[in-house]
């Protein structure tokens, strides 16, 4: 019997769905791996399994009896624990004290039993074949030391199942191995293991099984031994592509914008490329790979180790944001909510906020009504609503209104180079087909476009070329109009083979 | 329609005139504060006709007020940027004790007043350094500030009243001024200096509306990644903000020490509450974004109302602490419940 | 051995806490040095006694900042208290004892209305607290009409100035309270989960921490702290004021800092505060001493706050700086081998 079963599990988020009819199973002592691009419902199953999310419909079975959780305690109260990529222990209590977290051994009067929660955990690291002291505090381990602690708090709650979310993107070569050790051990102790990641390098030395996710839907499972990495990689991006795209443009002209030995520390390594006139740059990758790190560090949002520009030619630097935008570079943010807009403001002064001092009168004074003037040109030509300047931002209704603005926002300042960052991420179709064709018409009238996106159909569709990231660098730069532009090629080259 | 055409151009052509609509021009805040202020003003003309509703009682409790406010005003912008200033009364005895030892050492009133204006922009420009480069938190900041600067101007003065009998007359009977005007039979007396702090503050509530350099604190206080990324210099106006405050705390200072004609190392000692609750309740929010001058005037009006009410009718002055406490709690509270709302979303 | 004593002595901020205790020996050693009484017992007992009722209110000042808060009416409540027990026991003329449990069961539930309308209101307990700090402010004011209220029994004024074993009954209990306090901190679940909370409210939610419970029990103890602190400073200054406390607790935040906690929370010890206070404590004896204007203190506290805020900060950074670094070596051991591939594919 499976220690997990996942039968026709779907779930939707405000009427999107995100998962469809998911069929897995995990067996006892098996390394099973999961893995998608980004966007495939990898995190949102997990999440489903582990009791953060509630599943639509469909059957969850635990050792042969179905479960349902509603919340993630239960969860792992009953044995599913999941080791997350962002490490949920207290950094200011001991080992020992976040291995029993919450069920630490007390004597009648609550206080602590140290010396049968150190015993216990000093335990259970030796069933995984680790050596740490429990009476250490886990702020002084390293990523993976501390990753380890988590595995041990699921094995102390008597896990059956474990779900490890891209275990190794913390760690450094030498502590990987270790991991490994420790998975294998969990193994022959008969959990069942739900590995997930991108790097397929990682799942042929470890992995038992494979389950491909993409849109949402299950495309496959089979043994790692029958399989090869190509043949994950179609799985994982082969799709109708259709056409939602605006047709792409000609040859391209003059080089705008160079970029050479764009690196920020810990994030960024020696990213080189190329902007014409007349094209559209993708940057593509997984979530992670550096894109948004490096087009921040490009505008210096954060802090640049080292770059040089040019821009038409002549050698320019970029100071600041503020500096980047005085020459023409405009970075428009993946975060709408976050670091794009302000939502307690109304679309007059978001849009505007860019580009104040083209509002002065004569005294120096803003002229409001100048501002409402553009809010109401910008609304007209994005199709921004409701039509009116005033509303706050925030009692947009969502997504697609708030995106415009945003975009908007950049518009407004007349830029020579827009990076837009994830420019249609929660925003539905119609909305989308509006702003790629904005984009295109950008690109067209001589401004220079870098999209960043995440999402395979519209990299490919809108990009003349792509830069395709990995790991903090450009691992490949492929041209649309020789061919070279596919979604295996991108998946290859993203991926860590 | 491309957006790569002129758009400043077709802006300037554009001549339209717009009704403002009556609902954005009353904010319902200041609407309400209005009328608190006039129901408590009411009250006490009904209650102690003649000792309140008559010129003289008015007059002492504007003048009273115009330290309060401008400390006040100069909070609102520092909590429209995110932040606080805990030291304004300390930087306001501090200010008082220099210039006053200045002139008592006999330098004459304007290079005085200038060394007290250095100190007390020196003291902004190192919270806001602090608080904008280094990202230490402003409260913690401005609480250290608050504890060094009293701490000097004790030191300075070993607590004693720092009179300076020598200096230019014009000075000291600067705060008695007055311009005479008539109503019916009776002349009265307006002080110049409650006329030119209530002439300050609102051209600042116009220039804070208005110039763009100020209006972009309201960005930078609400999202400070957003207004970064907008292109905002969100270091040089928080740093702005906090020397703008201090700026007001100069003037309270220059008035104070010219109306009292002594500087004292324990003036403004915890006017920075009161400075915050009549911000917070003029319409100010501590998670930034949000602020009005004619709002924090009628916040720190409402509370000199209150105290005058309560010297008035009781005679006893002490439970206008407390209820002052009670007022910032509930302003708090609405503010909180604003912010939660807000957020939910 | 050693390995064992560091872990109990310091946990992890050892480095800091050694750090005060040889400034502290130094400035001491030189005291002794050049005025020739500071290790007198004289002396020591007015240096102790100096920040003694700061140093209660640190203690619950701890717990509170731990788990990622701030309590400003402390030094409010201190002269709540002075002066509640006062009028109970020379205006109401209750003996001693129902008054002091009359006062600490109000001091509870002004803590208890701090963590309650913290948990309501979910933001800012820094505004609350302040706001309470000034109601209660302007309520000591009011009730006392800005008067002194003295003239106490010579049983009650023993609970300040009396000795037990040639040692102040207000330092006795600080340092009961320390120890009872620390013990509990370091091993009592139910405390424990201060770090967990200062660690994360939703994490620690997550977990099954009930963190609104927490809350409402900490800000009590902190207020119920204050409350014996204003009862014992009644007795030792043998008068009840509503300008007693004034500024304490800038000190009692100051000496948690100092003490190597972190301002924004999560982590934090007793030990450490007891440091702090300590600390705070020689310094001013040193003006003391020193004959240097006492005034300057309040410039060196204003000083230390600030210091031990950016050492604070100083830390945050170097930590951060560290796991960059990690991921940097990771960056850089990737060669530029990608372009092998991207080669192939383009010959494709």
């Amino acid at each position: 019997m499976p220690a997990l079963e996942i039968k026709n599990v779907s779930k939707s988020f405000f009427g999107h769905k995100v998962l469809t009819n998911i069929n897995m199973d995990v067996r006892k002592g098996e390394v099973h791996a999961l893995v998608g691009e980004n966007g495939a419902g990898k995190s949102t199953l997990v999440k489903i399994i582990g009791g953060i999310h509630e599943r639509d419909s469909g059957e969850i079975l635990l050792d042969g009896k179905p479960v349902t959780f509603t919340h993630p305690l239960q969860a792992m109260r009953a044995g599913i624990s999941i080791v997350h990529q962002e490490l949920s222990l207290v950094p200011n209590a001991t080992v020992g004290e976040n291995v029993y977290l919450r069920r630490e051994i007390t004597n009648r009067f609550g206080l602590n039993d140290w010396a049968a929660i150190n015993a216990r955990a000093a335990a259970v690291f030796e069933r995984i074949g680790i050596d740490i002291d429990p009476s250490d505090l886990v702020g002084k381990l390293s990523v993976g030391m501390q990753q380890l602690v988590e595995v041990a708090k699921a094995i102390a709650l008597s896990a059956r199942v474990i779900i490890m979310d891209e275990p190794t993107s913390s760690l450094s070569e030498n502590e990987i191995p270790e991991l490994f050790k420790v998975i294998r051990g969990l193994r022959e102790q008969g959990i069942g293991i739900i590995f997930i990641s991108h790097k397929l390098s990682e799942l042929f030395e470890i992995a038992d099984r494979v389950t491909v996710l993409r849109d949402g839907e299950l495309i496959g499972t089979a043994d790692i031994a029958n399989i090869s990495s190509d043949e994950i990689i179609r799985m994982m991006v082969g799709r109708h592509l259709g056409d939602l795209y605006p047709p792409r443009g000609a040859d391209a002209g003059e080089v705008i914008f160079r970029c050479e030995g764009l690196s920020r520390y810990g994030f960024v390594a020696d990213v080189d490329f190329e902007v014409r006139q007349g094209e559209i740059l993708g940057l593509a990758g997984l979530v992670g790979s550096g894109r948004t790190e490096a087009m921040r560090a490009l505008i210096n949002a954060d802090r640049r180790l080292a770059g040089r520009f040019q821009m038409n030619g002549r050698e320019i630097a970029i100071d600041s944001p503020e500096h980047a935008m005085q020459q023409g570079i405009y970075y428009v943010s993946e975060d709408r909510k976050g670091s794009g807009l302000f939502l307690l403001s109304s679309v007059t002064w978001n849009i505007a906020a860019s580009c104040l001092r083209l509002f002065r009168d004569r005294l120096g004074m803003l002229d409001q009504g100048r501002m409402r003037d553009q809010a109401e040109d910008m609304i007209r030509e994005m199709d921004i609503r409701p039509t009116n300047p005033d509303v706050r931002v925030f009692d947009l209704s969502g997504g697609n209104q708030q995106k415009k603005v945003l975009l908007s926002k950049a518009l407004a300042t007349h830029p020579r180079l827009l990076i837009v960052d994830e420019p249609t991420r929660g925003v539905d179709i119609g909305a989308k087909s509006m702003i790629h064709r904005k984009l295109r018409e950008l690109a067209d009238s001589g401004i220079g476009v870098i999209v960043i996106s995440s999402e395979m159909p519209e990299v490919l569709g809108m990009s003349d070329r792509v830069l395709v990231f990995r790991g903090g660098r450009v691992s490949a730069q492929l041209d649309n109009h020789r061919g070279q532009l596919t979604q295996e090629a991108i998946m290859h080259n993203a991926t860590e083979i | 329609m491309s957006t790569s055409g002129n758009l400043s151009v077709a802006l300037q052509s554009k001549t339209r005139n717009r009704a403002r609509p009556l609902a954005s021009a009353l904010k319902s805040r200041e609407a309400v504060l209005l009328l608190v202020d006039a129901f408590i003003f009411i009250t006490l003309a009904i209650a102690r006709p003649t000792a309140f509703a008559n010129w003289i009682n008015f007059k002492a409790v504007l003048s009273l007020m115009v330290y309060d406010l401008l400390l006040a005003v100069g909070m609102t912008t520092v909590l429209i940027l995110r932040g606080i200033d805990l030291s304004v009364g300390s930087v306001l005895a501090l200010s008082s004790v220099v210039m006053a030892l200045l002139m008592q050492a006999g330098i004459a009133v304007v290079p005085s007043l200038f060394a007290g204006l250095v100190v007390v922009l020196a003291c902004g420009f190192f919270n806001g350094f602090l608080t904008a480069v280094v990202g230490i938190l402003p409260f913690l900041v401005t609480l250290g500030m608050m504890s060094l600067a009293r701490g000097a101007a004790t030191v300075m003065t070993s607590g004693k009243y720092i009179s300076f009998p020598n200096t230019s007359e014009w000075f000291i009977s600067f705060g008695r001024l007055e311009i005479p005007f008539w109503h019916g039979a009776m002349t009265y007396g307006f002080p110049v200096p409650l006329l030119i702090v209530l002439l300050i503050t609102a051209l600042y509530a116009v220039l804070l509306k208005r110039w763009r350099v100020l209006r972009q604190m309201f960005l930078v206080g609400e999202n400070e990644e957003a207004a970064r990324l907008s292109g905002l210099n969100t270091v040089g106006i928080t740093i702005a903000g906090y020397l703008i405050c201090t700026l007001f705390v100069w003037f309270a200072a220059v008035l104070l020490i010219s109306s009292n004609r002594i500087g004292y190392a324990n003036y403004g000692v915890q006017s920075e509450m009161r400075a915050i609750a009549a911000a917070v309740v003029g319409g100010a929010s501590f998670a930034g974004g949000s602020g009005s001058i004619v709002g924090t005037f009628l916040g720190v009006l409402m509370f000199a109302l209150i105290g005058n009410g309560f010297i008035l009718l009781s005679g006893d002055p002490n439970w206008q602490q407390a209820t002052t406490g009670v007022v910032l709690i509930l302003a708090v509270a609405a503010d909180a419940i604003r912010t939660i709302r807000d957020r939910k979303n | 051995m050693a390995v064992r004593l560091r872990k109990a002595l310091g946990r992890g901020m050892f480095l800091q806490h050694l750090g005060l205790v040889v400034l502290m020996l130094a400035l001491g050693i030189t005291l002794q040095f050049v005025h020739d009484d500071f290790f007198t017992s004289a002396n020591l007992e007015v240096l102790a006694m100096n920040r003694v009722f700061e140093g209660i209110m640190a203690l619950g000042m701890t717990f509170i900042i731990i788990s990622g808060g701030i309590d400003l009416s402390v030094s409010s409540v201190f002269p709540f208290a002075e002066i509640i027990v006062a009028k109970l026991m020379m205006q109401a003329g209750l003996p001693i004892l129902p008054a002091v449990i009359i006062t600490l069961l109000l001091c509870l539930a002004v803590g208890a209305v701090n963590g309650l309308l913290i948990n309501i209101l979910r933001v800012y307990p820094m505004v609350i607290t302040m706001g309470m700090m000034l109601t209660l402010r302007g309520v000591n004011l009011a009730i006392t009409n800005g008067h002194s209220i003295a003239g106490f029994s010579d049983t009650f004024l023993l609970l300040g100035q009396g000795k037990v074993l040639g040692v102040n009954v207000p330092i006795i209990f600080f340092l009961v309270a320390a120890l009872v306090l620390g013990y509990l901190l370091r091993n009592h679940r139910y405390f424990r989960q201060l770090y967990f909370i200062g660690g994360g409210e939703r994490a620690a939610r997550l977990s099954g921490v009930n963190v609104a419970q927490v809350k409402v029990v900490i800000y009590m103890l902190s207020s119920f702290l204050a409350g014996c602190a204003g009862i014992m400073g009644a007795a030792q200054y043998g008068a009840a004021h509503w300008g007693h406390g004034n500024m304490s607790e800038l000190q009692a935040i100051a000496a948690v800092a100092i003490g190597g906690a972190n301002i924004n929370g999560g982590s934090g010890v007793i030990g450490g505060t007891v440091l702090g206070i300590l600390f705070l404590a020689v310094v001013h004896n040193a003006f003391v001493l020193s004959g240097i204007n006492t005034f300057f203190y309040d410039v060196a506290n204003g000083l230390m706050l600030i210091l031990a805020v950016l050492f604070s900060w100083y830390i945050e950074r170097k930590n951060a700086k560290g796991m960059l670094a990690v991921k940097q070596r990771k960056l850089e051991q990737t060669a530029r081998g990608a372009d092998g591939k991207a080669a192939a594919f383009e010959r494709a």
